[in-house]
């Protein structure tokens, strides 16, 4: 988070500036303390908009902001863009967002959440971050959806439809929406929509557990999805995956592609998305793709050009019994190469 | 070597000199080497089992992926076993080769050698002369298995009876190992085990 926090020359700041959107037309810069409360911001922007302070909502990830949750607590860095809408107090319902507009419960929960719970593989930043989640309306895709309830788990998180909220949004002016989820990540100060892939195996290790492979009790960790969730390091996940490519030791799984089981040996244990294989660096995730690649192919009845140095894999249809090899063909190699001709009589 | 590898052998290493096993005697580890390539391991066979007294040495070799794969095992010390060549040493367990798991130490390597001694499986051989005979002439099998051990592994049973026909070999000119071998092979018949070794 400080890294965010940070100016050019590198000391700590302890204002940022944030966005408050009220509508696409309408939004504030702020400047704010990072000790201030949300009431705090509150009274600055009813100062610039001449509305009173109890009727503006701000909301953050899904939720409506605790006026005594400060900027600290809520770990939004600079340039963050808030969203936010004007109610008046006696008609605010207090069943929106299952809280009420204070909300003081819930702030543990969120600090929580929004502190470490998720990590992204930031492209931008090229390694692991801390992600924050973020919520956006399916249907205006903007980030004023209060949600009715907060995701308990990655499913709610990943699979669609299984969380709604209301949209306060100009477009849908109230209305139940399903809501849509991603993540940012916190290294780096990215676009507003601006997104990370997370990665659902990468937990922080709270219980101290060991890696099955080093017995270290470093966080985070890879928790395996099988049934006795084994932990690994990342260090030790990253040699395991490339000990493993080395011999081709990789299983090409229909459901979850090209992957990896717990090192234990653990049934049904495969490392359910791929972007957890970037953790291995930009090299060996370039061999990483091209082996899983060359597997799809040759396990869907396809073939690997035989031209030296080429290999690229594709697939033929009864239809097409003499190809030509479409990467070779853009000019990697020359058109006469024997080894294409020989290719190229070979029949189905 | 990776340094995975190095800071697993030095544990595993560790673990196994304070295990209730070393204490009873029944399992053994040695370092050959400063770079916990090549270890030296030694087990004692089993009570109850033709193996009983004998110490049998195993050659330990730690691969650069170790523990994401296993490590080389073979017996250095000659060993009469369906489950391991009784020419080099080598030795077929599940756990050694496909059932291998990064989980595993040299500590659970060495205890499931000493389980293989007490448990041989004749339906997945290394050695398949071996293997034959313990399924045929079981009797015949225990009594090889107990002499190998006491003239291999120091163990106790003296059979007069084997020592007399390998020394009888021996006498026509033949090498005592290899005549042990053929008298082995050919369940103790001394006349077939001389044509054995003749042709
Ligand atoms: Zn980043
Ligand atoms: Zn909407
Ligand atoms: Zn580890
Ligand atoms: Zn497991
Ligand atoms: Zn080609």
């Amino acid at each position: 988070m400080f890294r965010a926090l940070r100016n050019r020359s590198g000391l700590q700041m302890s204002t940022i500036l944030l966005t408050v959107k009220f509508s696409s037309s309408c939004s504030c810069p702020v400047d704010v303390d990072l000790e201030s409360s949300v009431l705090d911001v509150k009274s600055t922007l009813s100062k610039q908009l001449q509305i009173p302070a109890e009727e503006i909502q701000i909301i953050l990830a899904g939720r409506i902001l605790a006026d005594k949750s400060t900027i600290k607590d809520l770990c939004i860095g600079n340039c963050s863009v808030l969203h936010a809408f004007t109610q008046k107090p006696p008609e605010f319902d207090v069943k929106v967002g299952n809280e009420s507009a204070d909300g003081n419960t819930n702030t543990s929960v969120r600090k929580g959440e929004l502190r470490y719970q998720y990590f992204v593989f930031c492209k931008e930043c090229q390694c692991l971050q801390p992600g924050k989640l973020r919520v956006s309306c399916q249907s205006c895709k903007s980030g004023y959806i209060i949600l009715y309830r907060d995701p308990d788990n990655f499913d709610d998180v990943q699979q669609r439809g299984r969380i709604n909220g209301e949209c306060k949004s100009e477009q849908c002016n109230g209305q139940q929406r399903e809501v849509e989820f991603y993540f940012k990540c916190t290294g780096h100060q990215g676009e507003e929509r601006e997104t990370a892939a997370v990665l659902k195996h990468v937990r922080p290790n709270r219980k101290h557990r060991l890696c099955v492979v080093c017995s270290e009790t470093g966080s985070p960790v890879m928790v395996f999805p099988c049934e006795r969730r084994h932990v690994i390091c990342l260090d030790c996940f990253k040699s395991y995956c490339v000990v493993r490519l080395n011999d081709r030791g990789f299983t090409e799984n229909e459901n979850v592609g090209y992957s990896l089981p717990c090192p234990v040996g653990c049934p049904n244990s495969l490392i359910e998305d791929p972007h957890h294989f970037c953790l291995l660096g930009v090299d060996q995730y370039e061999r990483y793709k091209s082996f899983a690649t060359e597997e799809y192919v040759l396990q869907n009845g396809g073939v690997l050009c035989p031209a030296v140095g080429c290999g690229s894999g594709f697939l033929l249809t009864e239809a097409s019994r003499k190809v030509t090899c479409p990467t070779c063909q853009k000019g990697s190699h020359q058109k006469d190469d024997p080894t294409i001709d020989n290719y190229h009589t070979v029949s189905l | 070597m990776a340094n995975i590898a190095i800071q697993r052998i030095q544990r595993e290493f560790k673990e196994v000199v304070k295990s209730e096993e070393v204490a009873k005697c029944s399992i053994k580890v040695e370092l050959l080497n400063d770079s916990y390539t090549e270890l030296k391991g030694e087990i004692a066979g089993p009570p109850d089992t033709p193996y009983e007294g004998g110490t049998f040495i195993l050659e330990i070799k730690i691969p650069e992926t170790y523990p994401f794969n296993p490590p080389k095992v073979k017996f250095l010390t000659r060993i009469w076993h369906p489950n391991i060549s009784s020419v080099t040493g080598a030795i077929c367990l599940d756990i050694l080769k496909d059932q291998w798991a990064a989980a595993m130490t040299l500590r659970t390597v060495l205890l499931s050698l000493q389980a293989l001694l007490s448990a041989a499986e004749p339906d997945d051989p290394q050695d398949a002369v071996v293997a034959r005979q313990y399924k045929e002439a079981n009797d015949i099998f225990k009594k090889t298995a107990s002499h190998w051990t006491n003239k291999y592994a120091g163990g106790p049973n003296c059979d007069k009876d084997y020592e007399d026909k390998v020394t009888q070999l021996q006498s026509m000119g033949f090498d005592e190992h290899k005549a042990r071998v053929s008298l082995s092979t050919c369940n103790w018949n001394v006349e077939r085990a001389t044509e054995n070794l003749l042709s």
